[in-house]
């Protein structure tokens, strides 16, 4: 028997001694069709109350005294050093680093103020620092969010923020610029890009507030143990010939359904020989025929820059999300591709002087929640993200 | 009863336990496909004016499903990531020896790859209709349906290792 016919068998096979639901599907089904007026009322009231709330913050803050802010690190801070993940931080004497805690992060910071609590949690301490970083990340992230921004910290190194809120939980992630690092005792050419990353996480937006400053200082000082060398790659290589490498894209993806993502990286032969790209790509969008369609912003040229073979793509790229990138990646956001309806279109991606191409087509316009609501006058169009 | 509410109540009768059964496929969890298919037949209805054919309102359902199945997919990333890991009950079908370990293989799956193999070998859909479900190229697909039968046969053994592979190349 075939493998495909296994799977079938199997698939088949597993629906075949269904339970019984819990309850009534019929009434469940019945019951979400008549929620949503109810839901739409009670997002209205929500967001009545959320803006009756922020308005009152707004005062309250005011008179708030917020924990003054070291513009410098001070020379009482102490370092912390690991040389497996070489990195190290400075932080302030009265806080502490717990190694010990259920965390998403390697190791958390904790403000004195909660040093002192028996959790086993971090999630349980109501403002923590969390680090994760080093040699064990790949190249900086981007992680879900429209609202991604760029910056560089006091030090000069780049990276990428956004903010969240997860399980109430008020989440801001820094993804770092860490260099690059050579991997030991292996091939000379083996020094890839790394990240390290920071998630500020509090219980409430005031203890955010509090101690937001006090935490940038602390990341602002995250550095490798030893040096690394700069991200876009050695730049005395050996140009990479236009037969040497390919676009590889990725399928178009969606954040919450209202923006879409166009991603791509370079492809490059396992075994090719060590090599320095510089290139610039530009998206255009076309209908299924070919004729060009004008969007704003478009075509949006992108430069990146690394080496070869250390940056490309990885096997199985195109089964990805956007969490696998090299300094060789690059992006664009639709933003509110669903604001009107375009029917089917192709994106095509070009790397300019090169001759190279590739094109995806692009998602249909569908049942997205995020799409309600787009009014004709929210931005549309094509940028380079973030 | 208006005429509408009787085309609901036929739409659910003759609908909802196949959604139902390509939501286990797809999540492995009896409580999340009643989720998905009561939320894919609810959000079908809501949209009962604009489909034009009815006949494809069972497809229109599917890809309801298939797009709410991943929507809540990224964001259990998302929340993973910040999360401590909690395990939850699975539901394990009544399966002989191999054919449990093809399962278990299955759920392991990249969820793109499992989605595609399920809607394509459970459903029996053409690549093409796959594609135009998850709103990807028919390459990427093929891809996806390559990728998850070879990561299969890894795990299945000596046997299935020697069977001809798809295209290899194949990619979006």
């Amino acid at each position: 028997m075939s493998i495909e016919d296994r799977v079938r068998r199997v698939l088949n096979e597993a629906v075949a001694t269904e339970p019984p639901p819990e309850r009534s599907p019929f009434e469940e089904v019945t019951r979400r069709r008549r929620r949503r007026p109810l839901v739409a009322a009670t997002v209205a009231l929500a967001i009545l109350l959320v803006a009756a709330v922020a308005f009152t913050g707004i005062r309250v803050r005011e008179e708030r005294p917020v924990m003054p802010t070291p513009t410098i690190v001070p020379p009482d801070w102490k370092e912390f050093r690991d040389q497996e993940a070489n990195l190290s931080f400075r932080y302030p004497p009265d806080w502490v680093v717990r190694t010990d805690l259920a965390s998403a992060a390697y190791l958390v910071i904790v403000p004195a103020e909660f040093r002192d609590r028996r959790v086993t949690k971090s999630t349980e301490l109501p403002f923590v620092v969390g680090i994760n970083g080093g040699v064990v990340e790949g190249y900086y992230r981007i992680a879900a969010g429209e609202q991604t921004s760029t910056g560089r910290l006091p030090n000069g190194r780049a990276y990428t923020e956004w903010a969240s809120v997860v399980n109430g939980r008020r989440l801001d992630d820094y993804s770092i610029d860490m260099g690059r690092v050579c991997a030991p005792r292996t091939s000379q050419r083996d020094c890839r890009a790394r990240s390290a990353s920071a998630t500020l996480a509090a219980d409430t937006t005031a203890l955010m507030d509090r101690y937001r400053q006090v935490a940038m200082t602390i990341v602002g000082t995250l550095a490798p143990l030893s040096a690394t060398k700069p991200s876009a790659g050695d730049r005395t290589r050996p140009p990479c010939r236009p037969d040497q490498w390919g676009l590889a894209p990725s399928p178009i993806w969606s954040f919450q359904g209202r923006s879409w993502t166009i991603e791509g990286q370079v492809r490059y032969p396992a075994d090719g020989p060590a090599c320095h790209l510089r290139v610039t790509v530009r998206v255009t969008v076309q209908r299924p025929d070919g004729t060009p369609m004008a969007v704003p912003g478009t075509p949006a040229p992108i430069t990146v820059e690394g080496d070869l073979p250390e940056d490309r793509a990885p096997n199985g790229y195109s089964n990805s999300y956007a969490d696998v990138t090299t300094p060789l990646t690059w992006r664009w956001a639709w933003q509110n591709w669903c604001r009107q309806p375009l029917g089917q279109t192709r994106v095509r991606i070009e790397a300019v002087g090169t001759g190279k191409s590739a094109s995806e087509l692009a998602p249909l316009r569908d049942d997205y929640d995020n799409c309600r609501g787009i009014g004709r006058d929210a931005p549309w169009g094509i940028s380079p993200w973030p | 009863m208006t005429d509408q509410d009787r085309e609901f109540v036929d739409f659910f009768a003759d609908e909802y336990w196949p959604l139902r059964r390509l939501g286990f496929l797809l999540t492995g969890n009896w409580h999340d496909a009643d989720e998905l298919a009561q939320e894919a037949i609810a959000r079908t209805f809501a949209a009962w004016r604009r489909l034009r054919r009815r006949d494809l309102a069972a497809a229109y359902a599917r890809k309801v499903l298939v797009n709410r199945h991943r929507s809540l997919l990224r964001r259990a990333l998302v929340e993973a990531r910040h999360a401590v890991v909690h395990r939850e009950e699975r539901y394990e079908p009544d399966l002989s020896g191999d054919d449990q370990l093809l399962w278990q293989a299955l759920q392991q799956l990249p969820a793109r790859q499992c989605t595609a193999l399920v809607l394509r070998f459970y459903l029996d859909l053409p690549e093409a209709e796959v594609a135009r479900l998850l709103s990807v190229p028919p390459g990427t697909v093929k891809s996806w349906v390559h990728r998850g039968l070879a990561r299969l046969r890894q795990r299945l053994g000596p046997e299935y290792r020697s069977e001809p592979l798809l295209d290899t190349e194949a990619s979006p």
